[in-house]
């Protein structure tokens, strides 16, 4: 009993510490553009306030899967009595949380949504060329939701415009360009802004970006609160099953290098697998429950296998430290 | 073993891990780089039935001719580009693999420690650092601008080639020998091509050939070498020519010195005189069918003084148009007085001199012409100055210059209405910062293009200006995007340099940016001398975690062991490219909030931070 609760105050304290210190990291990443317009402190309030609510989803997810990982590798691994409810500890609060918050808060994708400031000043730069699907542009003065002046290349052709609207959309910024003629043309800008800085030759941090934006809208997904809790619980088998697979006679440190990668791994491809999975077999279950559920039970039956070698292999001593 | 013979050894295992590791992935990217030689490698075709390739399949493959220059720049980029992993499988294998607790073992007792174990690696990583920065400045910018080269350059040839032949098997000789000449300008060396230019340049007629030969020359008239090009006294070259027989010639030089010297007035008018008599006399050798009666001599006579007469008209006009700097109107000017006597040596100088000075101001029609059908870079677009926007539709890089097509430069108000448009088809770089918008034709009188001023109001007339500056060098304003990846691929010294430019003076002292992201520039420089603080750092921090993991085994490590430390070198890659990213926007977000400076100190504090920690982290490395 008294290891039990070592071990659930162990987790308890991974989770505390890595959720802080997400939170505190996504926050100050996330306000740094806005340094871009000058605040003052009656309006920084509310621009904190409504960046709190998505960090706060982020980090939630994000420092559960590392938690659960950081379990595995370094509490698991040393774990020997009563390793079988250790195991579950971590994937059970997990999972008591994660259905906490679900059912107190239902959160859909718009909470989790950094898409919440809406001020161009934080968007655009002044008087700097950029390019924008196949168009080129020039802003020379920017207002929250208007551009003063500002130049479009397009098709070989340059026009100067003045006054043109911006309107926030969720994924989007669509500029309302006035022409002489009378017509305005809505052009459309991506919201993404780190995106501005990252090679789309480099593949590591290109995905890994994109997935650390990402993953937590895949735990609140489904429409059904079940298949949200399950999806998440799988998730945590899996991971702490590969985490306390690893654990090679000798080489504790190379141990915990194949873990590190196998963790980058999973940001680098779950999302391009969750989405190819959906799509895959959206055809095969009609019912997106169904389909919610399929891959949890999948992703679970991975766990097992995981669990498996472990046994197999434990009692060959060929991996595992005595 | 004795100590002193152990570290020997030691410092020997790590020298030759790295010469072998560093030669095969030498190899590794030279045959990577003959694999995608061989895959986009393009043989010339020679004959009617081959397919003919569009603009699509051609923009990147590369010419055999280029063979070797292609697979050592290849190699080059792949090579430095993959330095820092290539440098962590380095102290990975030499630390934790070929080094092992064998070579710790003295006979006379004393112990080896951890610093002498390392310190030929330590050294080798020094030398890799500054291999490093080499790379990322130079060889690697340059290597991939001559790989960009050479695709130009192929695919320039593949349309010369296939022009050439089509024109061939069609029997259009002149335009294939024309196509045929560029595809051996960029090639250089095609035994097959060269047969056939010999072969078409016997084929055409003499007259065809000639008269292309005499629009070569037509940039230049050869002048006649044996009289001393100092010589300027008319009489003295009026003489020259009479001694020579070329009594035409002299006849013009004695007229002019006739004219314009009193002093040399009677000596001049005798010696025509005696031209006169010298036709005569020769005319009274002749047979008499040939034989020219007295009334047509003199009127030969007239016929010759009017021309001459003709020839100071023109030569007025000549200088007239020179005056005013209408350089196109001298030129044809001087061509025809030129085409009624080549001999007239000041003419000819004239003319050389004039051509000499359109060629300075203005760009040749048929020599930008005939470069549109090769790859461009287009829509560039930038701020001239505070209220001026230049778009140009296209760039051509040639060798020395830079071609401009569609060129418009945008006046406009505060309100960003237009005031008034300067456009013009063609223009031409003069040097690294002016450009030129005037272009004239080499062959036709009346075909020149100047640069025209259109008003809102459809008013249209020719621009006072033919000459402009540009903010920055031109070489800068091709190679750069508006992207920040292709931004960082700038050397620091240009990066600095840009940011510096960025900003720049008008002719009213008024500041203007030029349209550059500045941010990004600053962020590029930041992130660069990052690059090679952590290149160092990692790699000092991985020398001990190699050493950490160093095999056990007295004798031999087993395979397993060398598997299993593959995993490090590939993690701390992983890893150092997805911090990147933070590190990439942490100094993005500096720009925006702090001066360069501060940015610049920031950034080396933290990097000298991340160093002192690798040398204390190694340094702490224990020796067994």
């Amino acid at each position: 009993m008294k290891e039990l609760l070592r071990s659930f105050l162990k987790f308890s304290l991974i989770f505390i510490i890595l959720f802080s210190s997400f939170f505190a990291f996504v926050l100050i990443f996330k306000l740094f553009p806005i340094l871009k317009i000058t605040l003052n402190s009656d309006q920084l309030g509310p621009v904190i306030y409504s960046l709190s609510i998505p960090v706060f989803y982020h980090s939630l997810f994000n420092s559960l899967i590392i938690s659960v990982f950081v379990f595995g590798v370094f509490v698991l691994n040393t774990t020997f009595k009563k390793r079988f409810f250790t195991f579950f500890i971590p994937v059970i609060i997990s999972t008591l949380i994660i259905l906490l918050i679900l059912l107190m808060f239902n959160p859909t994708k718009n909470h989790l949504s950094f898409n919440r400031l809406e001020d161009a000043r934080v968007f655009f730069n002044e008087k700097s060329f950029f390019e924008n699907k196949g168009k080129k542009f020039y802003f020379e003065s920017i207002d929250k939701y208007m551009v003063n002046n500002l130049i479009m290349v397009s098709d070989g052709k340059t026009t100067f415009h003045n006054s043109c609207k911006i309107l926030f959309l969720e994924d989007i910024i669509i500029v309302n360009v006035p022409h002489s003629n009378g017509k305005i043309e809505k052009i459309e800008f991506d919201r993404d802004l780190v995106s501005n800085y990252i090679s789309k030759g480099s593949m590591f941090s290109w995905s890994f970006s994109k997935s650390i934006n990402n993953i937590a809208y895949k735990f609140i997904q489904s429409k059904s609160l079940g298949a949200n809790v399950l999806f998440w619980f799988s998730i945590a088998f899996l991971i702490l099953s590969f985490s306390s697979l690893i654990s090679i006679k000798n080489y504790n440190f190379l141990s915990f290098i194949y873990n590190m990668l196998f963790i980058m791994a999973f940001y680098l491809f779950f999302i391009a697998i969750f989405d190819g999975y959906h799509k895959l077999f959206s055809d095969i279950f009609k019912s997106a429950f169904l389909r919610d559920i399929f891959i949890s039970i999948v992703i679970i039956v991975i766990g097992i296998v995981f669990q498996t070698i472990k046994i197999l292999f434990f009692r060959s001593s060929f991996m595992e430290k005595e | 073993m004795t100590a002193k013979e152990s570290i020997k050894k030691i410092n020997n295992k790590t020298f030759f891990t790295f010469i072998l590791i560093f030669l095969i992935s030498i190899i590794i990217f030279i045959s990577i780089s003959f694999y995608e030689f061989y895959q986009n490698k393009f043989e010339p075709e020679y004959y009617e039935n081959y397919t003919i390739l569009d603009k699509d399949q051609i923009s990147d493959l590369y010419h055999t001719n280029f063979r070797s220059s292609f697979l050592f720049n290849f190699t080059i980029v792949n090579f430095f580009k993959n330095l820092f992993f290539i440098t962590l499988l380095f102290f990975s294998l030499c630390f934790s693999f070929v080094i092992s607790r064998s070579d710790l073992i003295t006979s006379d007792g004393r112990s080896i420690i951890f610093a002498q174990i390392v310190s030929t690696g330590l050294y080798i990583l020094i030398f890799l650092t500054g291999v490093y920065f080499v790379s990322i400045e130079f060889l690697v910018p340059y290597s991939e601008n001559k790989l960009e080269w050479i695709r130009n350059a192929t695919t320039r040839s593949i349309i010369s080639l296939q022009e050439g032949n089509i024109s061939y098997y069609n029997q259009h000789y002149e335009k294939s020998l024309e196509y045929y000449i560029d595809y051996i300008n960029n090639i250089e060396d095609d035994g097959m091509i060269e047969g056939r230019i010999r072969e078409i340049e016997n084929k055409i007629s003499t007259n065809i050939f000639d008269e292309r030969k005499k629009k070569r020359i037509e940039e230049i008239n050869e002048e006649d070498t044996s009289i001393a090009d100092t010589l300027t006294d008319y009489i003295k070259l009026a003489d020259i020519y009479f001694h020579k027989k070329d009594y035409y010639t002299a006849w013009y030089f004695y007229k002019y010195v006739a004219e314009t010297d009193s002093a040399k007035r009677k000596e001049a008018l005798e010696k025509i005189d005696m031209i006169k008599k010298l036709f005569s006399y020769e005319n009274s050798l002749k047979t008499e069918d040939k034989r020219m009666l007295d009334a047509e001599l003199v009127s030969m006579f007239t016929k010759k003084e009017r021309e001459i007469q003709t020839i100071y008209e023109l030569k007025n006009k000549a200088d007239i148009h020179l005056r005013d700097k209408e350089y196109h109107k001298a030129f044809f000017t001087y061509k025809k007085i030129l085409n009624m006597n080549p001999n007239l040596r000041d003419v000819v100088h004239s003319k050389n001199r004039v051509y000499v000075n359109l060629t300075n101001i203005s760009v040749e029609l048929s020599d930008i012409q005939s470069a549109n059908i090769y790859p461009l870079k287009d829509n560039f677009v930038f701020m001239l100055g505070p209220r001026k926007l230049i778009y140009i539709g296209a760039i051509i890089r040639v060798p020395q210059k830079y071609f401009l097509y569609n060129v418009k430069i945008y006046n406009f108000n505060n309100n960003y209405k237009v005031e008034s448009i300067i456009e013009a088809p063609y223009g031409e770089t003069k040097s690294h910062n002016t450009f030129t918008l005037y272009a004239y034709s080499l062959f036709k009188e009346n075909i020149e293009y100047y640069p025209m001023i259109k008003y809102p109001d459809g008013t249209r007339k020719r621009y006072k200006d033919i000459l402009f500056e540009l903010p920055i060098n031109i070489n800068t304003l091709y190679n750069f995007s508006y992207d920040y990846h292709k931004t960082i691929n700038f050397s620091l010294f240009k990066l600095f340099r840009l940011k510096n430019s960025t900003v720049v003076k008008s002719d009213d002292n008024a500041d203007f940016s030029i349209g550059i992201n500045n941010d990004f520039i600053k962020t590029a420089i930041a992130d660069k001398l990052s690059k090679i603080f952590i290149f160092f750092s990692i790699s000092l921090i991985f020398i001990s975690l190699a050493w950490r993991m160093r095999s056990n085994y007295l004798l031999h490590p087993p395979i397993m062991h060398l598997i299993l430390m593959m995993a490090l070198p590939v993690f701390f890659y992983i890893f150092v490219n997805i911090i990147q990213t933070f590190i990439t926007s942490f100094y993005s977000f500096l720009s925006l909030t702090t001066t360069f400076f501060l940015m610049i100190v920031i950034c080396i504090a933290l990097n000298l931070c991340i160093m002192l920690f690798s040398i204390v982290y190694i340094a702490g490395t224990k020796d067994s």
